[in-house]
């Protein structure tokens, strides 16, 4: 007899075919750490802060809309079971004595590469920005581990359509605004310089620019329709989402389930 | 862009998600986690196929 993973040894032919396709819901029991007698008949917030304070290592995702259900996705595939309160940026696994901590993206780099936190997801992008805004010659702190290849987008500049600018070299000693402000410096840095952006280094940090860039935290796309800027430099999403298919959670706790149960039952 | 009136003349940097990790980290359980999710990437279905 072949055993399939849908397939129970004790089951008669008629409840075989009735047997669901999806597994038992089988829940993992999570790890618990002992409560110490001190504790005991504390109130449920103080053991909650007591449970913090013994995690030792943290990670932290973007909490921003294009990464967020693809990294929640990604942390579901990857077993980290955690339960996040409306209202509360920190989360704590269930199963691993970690932490998890929902930041914006353009904080992640700052909060690992100087901070107690130890992983981090957040976009290329930002992690350049984050590098970009380090005096001259300091190591980052923050080190890629691995591509995870969703949330492809790229930083372009951009001018308005009807205008004649049809080369950034154009938009030398014009107004940009962009929420990227260390890579677009760098970036007219180098138009600037005519590819070697070390002409431009101004003492003490920075740099000698015509050009002028201003922040704008968000809406930068209408900056030049609101006439604020001659061009901007803004991210382009490219749609590339990561595809997880909704069933294998089950189908994963099923095989599980039918591997462990069937040694046992011969 | 499109809707704003704008066209792209130039990249500056291109990007996608990334796991990052303090360089001065020692936690053990780095590795487990990054190697957990390298197996999640590597595991889902070519994107080009979808």
């Amino acid at each position: 007899m072949i055993y399939t993973e849908t397939t129970d040894i004790t089951d008669s032919p008629q409840s075989r075919r009735k047997t669901p396709l999806r597994g038992p819901k089988e829940q993992v029991p999570a790890i618990k750490t002992p409560i110490p007698r001190v504790l005991r008949r504390r109130t449920i917030s103080q053991i909650y802060l007591y449970h913090f304070a013994n995690r030792t290592w943290q990670i932290c995702h973007s909490t921003e809309g294009r990464l967020q259900q693809a990294t929640l996705d990604l942390l579901a595939g990857c077993d980290i079971q955690f339960r996040r309160e409306t209202r509360l940026d920190i989360a704590l696994v269930k199963n691993l004595p970690i932490a998890l901590i929902f930041l914006p993206a353009a904080d992640i780099p700052t909060f690992v590469g100087e901070g107690r936190v130890d992983l981090g997801i957040t976009g290329r992008d930002q992690v350049a920005e984050h590098d970009a805004k380090l005096p001259r010659g300091e190591t980052s702190g923050v080190e890629e581990v691995l591509d995870l290849g969703f949330g492809m987008c790229k930083l372009q500049v951009q001018v308005p359509e009807k205008g004649d600018i049809t080369d950034p070299r154009q938009l030398i000693g014009k107004n940009i605004v962009t929420s990227f402000t260390a890579l677009t410096e760098a970036f007219f840095a180098k138009l600037e310089g005519d590819g070697d952006p070390s002409k431009r280094y101004r003492e003490g940090g920075g740099w000698d620019l015509s050009t002028k860039v201003k922040y704008v935290g968000g809406s930068v796309e209408a900056a030049c329709a609101l006439g604020v800027a001659d061009g901007i430099v803004d991210l382009v999403g490219m749609c590339t989402l990561l595809y997880f298919p909704s069933v294998w959670p089950s189908r994963a706790n099923h095989y599980c389930s039918s591997t462990l149960q069937s040694p046992a039952r011969r | 862009m499109k809707a704003a009136g704008l066209k792209a003349i130039d990249t500056v940097v291109e990007s996608t998600a990334v796991l990052v990790k303090s360089r001065n980290t020692k936690h053990e359980l780095v590795d487990l986690i990054a190697s957990r999710i390298r197996g999640v990437i590597s595991m889902l279905p070519c994107r080009s196929c979808i």
